[in-house]
């Protein structure tokens, strides 16, 4: 088992190696100078080497690198190189608005779509059914700016029952926090619960059909346990992996959704350094926590597999992955 | 393009072979297959539409899809009959430049794959034939570091370092959806290299490049195609987002996801007319190449049916 944990772990410090090597050459290895573009276009050469010495951005890039890595391992992600404010202190700020909005999504995302999932496999035909799977078809093929447009424009407008943008920090005011995140996390939540709903039916449509379910109905075992403990336990692994998935996801969906809805979040930080295009600082450590998330989500899926299925647990106890 | 009909009494022509090899045999039933799926019908009549609204923009738009009218009464005009989708804050006419949108939409779907299959699909021939440590340990890890953050941020990243532009989106997009398709050909190139007439074919004396490209690639070209058809639908999405945000496609350039943005800057103190039309096209174009490509998959290749 801790060989198992091991390797989930090592395997995702790994990726986010790789990712951090592959980031950080795309931003300095790719035609473009930056500390050209800081000091504007009237630049002297000479002040331009004099930025570029200031940076760091003189140095070869193996040590630049390392630099990077080595003070973002201690805590200091460097100062963003627009308006010299801190990179820590910039994401103190960004990071509460998008953990929020990307942690109620994936809550609302598993509590929707496996209850729904699991009854529209059971009852074909049935009005949940049906209007699970219309769902289906309209949340695959609207964009995220789209739904929170249409909401901003229906229950923001029109009925006026939720705040159109903006951001309230929850330890300021609970309750106005919840209100301004409401719409945002169903325009986040959309795709993925939809995504993850269509898995579930059919995970479970498929698990239904074995024949120890009909032994476990044969036993006169009561249909909920028949349904939950037997069907949706062994239906949960491809539900699992699905939801992992899901992660990225709601996270790309964030940073579009914050554009819409102004929340001053990861993803709006991350939108505006990459348009003006200067802060190249920014946009890989920006990159770098919105890989870091998506990692952990997936390393804590990866970590649930041996809980629900004992044959992976005893594959991971006898030593081998 | 090639001039190696050296006997034609000897090679048969084109359509000869065509004929001889299966092909036609082979399509039939995948053509009957998709057909039947009246959705996947729906969708490619749906595409085929786009496609002639996109090659014949600049002679159905009615107006000029960049000429605006600043004046207090041509711009937010609401829909009428001189212009279907009203005009928006510059005074331009909607309709056209939704129309026009059907080019950029169909422009960027098809160099993005193109250049994903491009760069991909050499990648995992190469890494799935040779194999190895370097197949396993550098290329397939590298591939999977790529997979596992979502296009959208990957695309923001190097967005971030080229800077956003048309071109720039087409590449990048095709870029960062290109571990896909190497991956994909990596599994069947695998599968499928000891094969006995992968065998024979070494026997005889081709070359690894021969290998590749005559006995290990047409047994990918069906999958891939699939691939490509069920991508077409994320590419769309994420191109619209990234117009959306700022990132993607530059005004004045009609991109269906900027004018959306556009329109939704001046939603509330003006109206939302100039919406409408952009936000129409892309869910029709998403819903048309889901439903294309889910009827391909399902005619083509059915192993592949929980595949997304």
């Amino acid at each position: 088992m801790l060989s198992y944990i091991a390797t989930r772990l090592l395997s995702s410090l790994f990726i986010l190696w790789v990712i951090s090597v592959l980031v950080f050459a795309l931003m300095n290895a790719l035609p473009g100078d930056p500390a050209a573009g800081i000091v504007g276009v009237e630049a002297t050469p000479e002040l331009i080497e004099a930025t570029k010495r200031r940076l760091g951005l003189d140095k070869p890039l193996v040590e630049r690198y390392g630099n990077w890595i080595w003070s973002a391992l201690q805590g200091d992600l460097g100062t963003s190189l627009v308006n010299e404010v801190s990179i820590n202190e910039l994401f103190a700020r960004r990071v509460p608005a998008t953990m929020q909005l990307g942690i109620l999504s994936l809550i609302v995302v598993i509590t929707v779509a496996i209850p729904v999932g699991v009854m529209s496999a059971l009852r074909p035909g049935s009005k949940t059914e049906v209007g699970a799977s219309s769902l289906m078809i309209i949340g695959n093929s609207i964009p995220e700016f789209l739904t929170g447009i249409a909401l901003i424009v229906v229950l923001g407008l029109e009925f006026g029952w939720f705040p159109i943008f903006g951001y309230v920090p929850f330890w300021e005011d609970p309750v106005d926090n919840m209100r301004h995140m409401a719409l945002p996390v169903i325009a986040v939540s959309l795709t993925a619960t939809t995504l993850l709903m269509r898995q579930t039916r059919s995970a479970m449509i498929n698990v239904l059909n074995d024949d120890y379910i009909r032994t476990a109905r044969a036993k006169g075992l009561r249909e909920h346990v028949v349904i939950v403990r037997h069907g949706l336990r062994n239906a949960m692994i491809p539900i699992v992996t699905i939801f992992g998935f899901q992660a990225g996801l709601i996270f790309s969906g964030a940073v579009i959704t914050e554009t819409v809805f102004a929340v001053p979040g990861m993803g709006r930080l991350f939108v505006d350094a990459v348009v003006t295009q200067q802060d190249f600082l920014v946009v890989q450590s920006v990159t770098m926590f919105f890989a870091i998330a998506v990692v952990l989500v997936n390393l804590t899926v990866d970590l649930t597999y041996p809980l629900l299925d004992p044959r992976i647990r005893m594959a991971a106890e006898g030593g081998a992955e | 393009m090639s001039v190696v009909v050296a006997d034609p009494g000897v090679r048969p022509g084109a359509l000869q072979r065509i004929r001889d090899s299966g092909l036609v045999q082979l399509a039939q039933p995948i053509v009957r297959v998709f057909v039947r799926n009246r959705p996947a019908v729906f969708g490619a009549a749906l595409l085929f539409g786009f496609g002639i609204v996109a090659a014949f923009a600049p002679l159905i738009s009615p107006f000029d899809p960049l000429e605006t009218h600043l004046s207090r009464e041509t711009v937010f005009q609401a829909p009428s009959w001189d212009h279907v989708f009203g005009t928006d804050a510059q005074g331009r006419d909607v309709l056209s430049r939704t129309l026009y949108g059907a080019r950029i939409a169909w422009q960027i779907v098809l160099a993005a794959i193109g250049v994903a299959i491009v760069l991909g699909v050499p990648l995992g021939l190469f890494s799935g034939y040779i194999g190895g440590k370097l197949d396993e340990l550098v290329i397939m890890r590298i591939v999977d570091a790529v997979m596992a953050l979502p296009g959208l941020i990957l695309i923001l990243a190097v967005t971030g370092a080229v800077g956003p532009s048309i071109t720039n989106t087409m590449i990048v997009i095709g870029v960062v959806w290109s571990p896909g398709y190497a991956r994909l050909t990596r599994g069947i190139v695998v599968s499928i290299k000891g094969d006995v007439y992968v065998e024979a074919a070494r026997a005889l004396g081709a070359s690894p490049a021969r290998i590749m490209w005559r006995h290990l690639l047409p047994n990918a070209i069906a999958p891939i195609l699939v691939l490509a058809s069920l991508s077409a639908a994320g590419i769309i999405l994420v191109e619209a987002g990234l117009s959306f945000i700022g990132a993607g496609v530059q005004p004045p350039t009609p991109a269906w996801g900027g004018m959306v943005s556009d329109a939704y800057r001046t939603l509330i103190r003006r109206n939302g007319w100039p919406m409408i039309g952009p936000a129409g096209a892309i869910i029709l174009m998403v819903i048309a190449f889901n439903f294309v490509g889910d009827g391909i998959r399902d005619a083509l290749d059915p192993r592949l049916r929980n595949v997304r």
